[in-house]
């Protein structure tokens, strides 16, 4: 999987999901847009992204074990696109709980 | 049919914006401390399990509760085995009764010997993480965190939470129902029933005398909410500022399309839930005797495709209640009135 070109229309949703609670409030949404963001925000995010590319599995959650769901939303070739990737939270980079967490953004002082 | 495939708006960073100064340094003190740990070495190897099975006694668990002492690293220290006496630590005595009293449900009801019904050993871990508001299976054992202290207690307080978990690896072994969309609610919905038989058979609870709560005993006195899911009402078990409000549903009318939650299989679980919980009702007396030796089979048998959803689960549950009581039955006409009153076709 690689990283698609990304706008300034981009958006980008991170969520903590599962788990045996699963309430609705504790996925705690982040949603960063692009357009809100510099030019070295932008690659900030675009790095924690590809921190998350190895990582990243479509089967997560088995047995009430939480994960992280990591959604990008962009335009290619005007049309609306979008990649979703779902990261065990043992797998989890570092950049994307603190990302998740704080909403900080690597490089970013 | 709605869809529902975000959270709304509204509810986003609600815990962020309005938690109260402890949760949100109990937060940023978990985020240091989980940067400062190596990556999670995985589940305990193999051998380690191989050498416990050695000690296989029918009728008899093999407990072995380790104490994770606030960090990631799985299974951690062990801090009490079978036949010790208790440790003095809540979380370790109360994981290593509640594992037991789940074992004796599953060997004295169905005369099955653990999870995979060859005596396998019951690993659990406490103390997992700081204020870690879950508990898991994770293929290999049990994982139990303290809760924050301000929303969760400690996943050790409820004995159908713990008992959730083991049941979630008798499904491994068994039916091996596909966690996602329908199949991961039933999933679900197996670990929620069997959770509350085994607190049920405890404490020797008629289905009539039963509240069939499942996590009573997590939430703190700050929450709005009676437990984590209702199976006798769906949707009604909390409604609180922080925590948000129960989302589950009880009807197929009601069925949440999502893409998150692997397809809503902590919030469609409701619809089977309340299911069993109607089809105990009818039938009366101790739930684990007639619906529970039905729900037992079923997932118990072969024929049981592992991406079975409701419709296709709810025919086998009728299936193995007229080979268990006669097809003319009450037992067969409580299931199919149950399965109907929430709106499963059946086939």
């Amino acid at each position: 999987m690689k990283m698609p070109a990304l706008g300034p229309e981009t958006s980008l949703r991170v969520s903590r999901q599962g788990g045996f609670v699963a309430a609705p409030s504790l996925a705690r949404t982040r949603q960063i847009e692009f357009a809100d963001c510099d030019a070295e925000q932008r690659r900030g995010l675009c790095s924690v992204v590809e921190r998350c590319l190895p990582v990243a599995s479509k089967k997560v959650g088995a047995g009430d074990q939480r994960f992280f769901r990591v959604e990008l939303h962009y335009r290619r070739e005007d049309t609306d696109a979008e990649l979703i990737l779902q990261i065990a939270e043992d797998r989890a980079p570092q950049e994307l709980m603190q990302l998740w967490q704080n909403g900080a953004i690597p490089g970013d002082s | 049919m709605p869809i529902h495939t975000f959270i709304p708006p509204y509810i986003l960073d609600r815990i962020i914006d309005r938690g109260s100064p402890y949760q949100r340094g109990c937060a940023q003190q978990t985020l240091h401390h989980v940067q400062s740990l190596p990556p999670n070495p995985g589940p305990p190897r193999p051998t380690a399990i191989a050498e416990l099975g050695e000690l296989r006694t029918p009728g008899h668990a093999q407990r072995r509760i380790h104490d994770a002492e606030q960090q990631m690293q799985l299974p951690g220290n062990l801090r009490r085995r079978e036949g010790q006496p208790a440790s003095g630590d809540a979380a370790v005595d109360e994981a290593y009764d509640a594992l037991g009293a789940t074992y004796t449900f599953f060997w004295q009801v169905f005369q099955r010997d653990s999870i995979d019904d060859l005596g396998m050993p019951l690993i659990g871990t406490v103390h997992y993480g700081q204020g870690y508001e879950n508990a898991f299976w994770n293929g290999e054992q049990m994982v139990f965190g303290d809760g924050d202290g301000e929303l969760f207690q400690r996943f050790t307080r409820s004995l159908d939470v713990v008992a959730h978990e083991l049941t979630h690896g008798l499904i491994e072994s068994e039916a091996g129902l596909v966690y996602f969309n329908q199949p991961g609610a039933l999933n679900e919905s197996v670990s929620d029933v069997f959770g509350v038989l085994t607190k049920q058979h405890a404490l020797g609870q008629t289905a009539a005398e039963a509240d069939w709560l499942v996590g009573a005993e997590l939430l703190t006195d700050k929450v709005n909410g009676v437990a984590l899911r209702s199976m006798a009402n769906p949707g009604t078990a909390y409604d609180d500022p922080l925590l948000g409000r129960d989302p589950q549903p009880a009807h197929m009318r009601d069925f949440i399309e999502t893409r998150d939650d692997n397809g809503g299989v902590h919030l469609n679980s409701g619809i089977p839930n309340r299911a069993f919980y109607l089809a105990a009702m009818a039938l009366g007396g101790y739930a684990w005797e007639q619906a529970g030796r039905i729900w037992y089979a079923t997932i118990c048998d072969p024929q049981l495709p592992n991406d079975a959803d409701f419709a296709t689960f709810a025919g086998v549950t009728l299936n193995h209640a007229a080979q268990l009581f006669g097809r003319q039955s009450p037992q067969v006409q409580a299931l199919y009135e149950a399965w109907t009153s929430v709106g499963v076709a059946l086939r």
